[in-house]
């Protein structure tokens, strides 16, 4: 009973470490759609603010992407550890 | 998903695809291009769209693992904590797709806000130049008529005794404008031109002597505008034989297909035909974008004025085509910045 329940998470946590990679993936490919700011196009006090949420929002992404690094190898450590017991 | 999932954002009430510049003035300013906030917008409606679906799609995967962390099954510490960093990523997802629908709405309404500045400031500009060719127009008629008179019968004279054609002093000005390009691709010259022409019913009216207040309600009623003067200037033209209507054709000449739509403004630039360079001397081009699931989307290039003889010949970009083409664009009535921001007409 206990080697059948491991089995199952094994399979459900590699399962998770295909996901975590392709939603790590998504977000990587979505940092590139945050636009560059070009004084050549838009510059002025507002344009200044929103340079300045834009390049924020390039950070919040960084770390939301290494965040999802992380957890996808925290979960190949656990799938390590869990199919050293079962 | 793909940024192609993501639906393309459409244009901010009032603000119609085009490029839009406020030149920087001495000790502070703004540049605008409307353009370029365009396509940032374009860019912040599709990543906060693909945000939301990672999000979404991480949040199915804890869903799925619900189960198997609460079963009472000794889970591994690292699976654990991934588990809990996954539910942190999820919610900083969410924040960074909120944080871009809120740019997204901040640039598109300080969009429409420098459409309405800029719409004020013209139209401010505008009625000065109305008044001032108004101011213009009686002069003319008072003090100038005399003397133009007086020029055009030296001119006459001139070209009698020298045995040329005053038209030849058309073509010796045009010649030289072909030959210094960079005067007429000047925006000073285009400004000044572009206002000349708006203000010339200013400069009609002052000229007819009608009262001023008389020739403020027709222009705001729409009676008068830069479609009225070019009526007027043709209706005169043809009196002495010229701007005579030509049978021009539109005919295919080659079809072309592309990978993907111009990105900058400098590939766009490259899609302006040029006559004199194209192979068969196109003048006008038409691109075509086609993407499923969408209505058909079309860029139309033409090219500039070839002549500026008033004769007619068998050229269709000459100046009786410039003429009633304007003669033919319906007069808009002019309403308040604050009326007119939010839409265009």
């Amino acid at each position: 009973m206990y080697e059948l329940a491991g089995t199952s998470a094994l399979d459900e946590l590699v399962r998770a470490h295909h996901e975590l990679l392709l939603v790590h993936h998504q977000v990587v490919v979505a940092a590139g759609l945050v636009p560059r700011h070009e004084s050549r196009e838009w510059s002025g006090p507002a344009a200044f603010v929103y340079h300045l949420a834009l390049d924020e929002l390039a950070r919040e992404l960084a770390r939301a992407a290494d965040a999802l690094r992380v957890t996808a190898e925290l979960t190949v450590a656990g799938v390590a550890e869990l199919g050293g017991h079962v | 998903m793909s940024d192609a999932d993501v639906p393309s954002v459409p244009p901010a009430p009032g603000t119609a695809a085009r490029l839009s510049v406020t030149a920087p003035l001495p000790g502070g300013g703004v540049v605008v291009s409307t353009d370029a906030m365009l396509a940032q917008l374009d860019s912040l409606h599709r990543l906060a769209g693909v945000l939301r679906q990672a999000a979404g799609e991480l949040m199915a995967t804890l869903r799925r693992l619900e189960p198997t962390a609460s079963a009472g099954f000794d889970l591994p510490a690292s699976a654990r904590d991934a588990h809990r960093l996954a539910e942190t990523g999820v919610h900083d997802l969410l924040a960074a797709a909120e944080h871009a629908s809120l740019l997204y709405v901040a640039v598109r309404a300080a969009l429409v806000a420098y459409e309405g500045v800029e719409g004020a400031l013209t139209g401010l500009g505008h009625e000065l130049g109305e008044n001032v060719a108004y101011g213009a127009g009686v002069a003319f008629r008072l003090v100038g008529l005399p003397i133009a008179i007086l020029a055009g019968g030296s001119l006459l004279a001139g070209a009698a005794i020298t045995g040329r054609s005053p038209a030849a002093f058309g073509h010796e000005l045009q010649t030289f404008l072909e030959r210094h390009p960079r005067i007429l691709n000047s925006p000073l010259t285009v400004a000044i031109v572009r206002e000349l022409a708006s203000d010339a019913d200013g400069f009609g009216a002052g000229f007819a002597l009608e009262p001023p207040t008389l020739a403020a309600i027709g222009r705001r009623l729409g009676l008068t505008g830069v479609s009225s003067s070019a009526n007027t200037v043709v209706a005169a033209g043809r009196e002495i034989g010229l701007f005579e209507p030509t049978g021009e054709t539109v005919r295919k000449t080659s079809t072309f297909e592309y990978g993907s739509a111009p990105a900058t403004l400098a590939q766009r630039a490259k899609s302006f035909p040029d006559p004199g360079e194209d192979p068969n001397g196109e003048q006008i081009r038409i691109d075509r974008y086609v993407e499923p699931g969408k209505l058909d989307r079309f860029d139309v290039y033409i090219s500039g004025t070839v002549t500026f003889d008033p004769r007619t010949a068998g050229e269709p970009f000459d100046l009786q085509s410039d003429l009633v083409g304007s003669a033919s664009v319906r007069q808009r009535r002019r309403r308040p910045s604050s009326m007119r921001c939010g839409r265009r007409a």
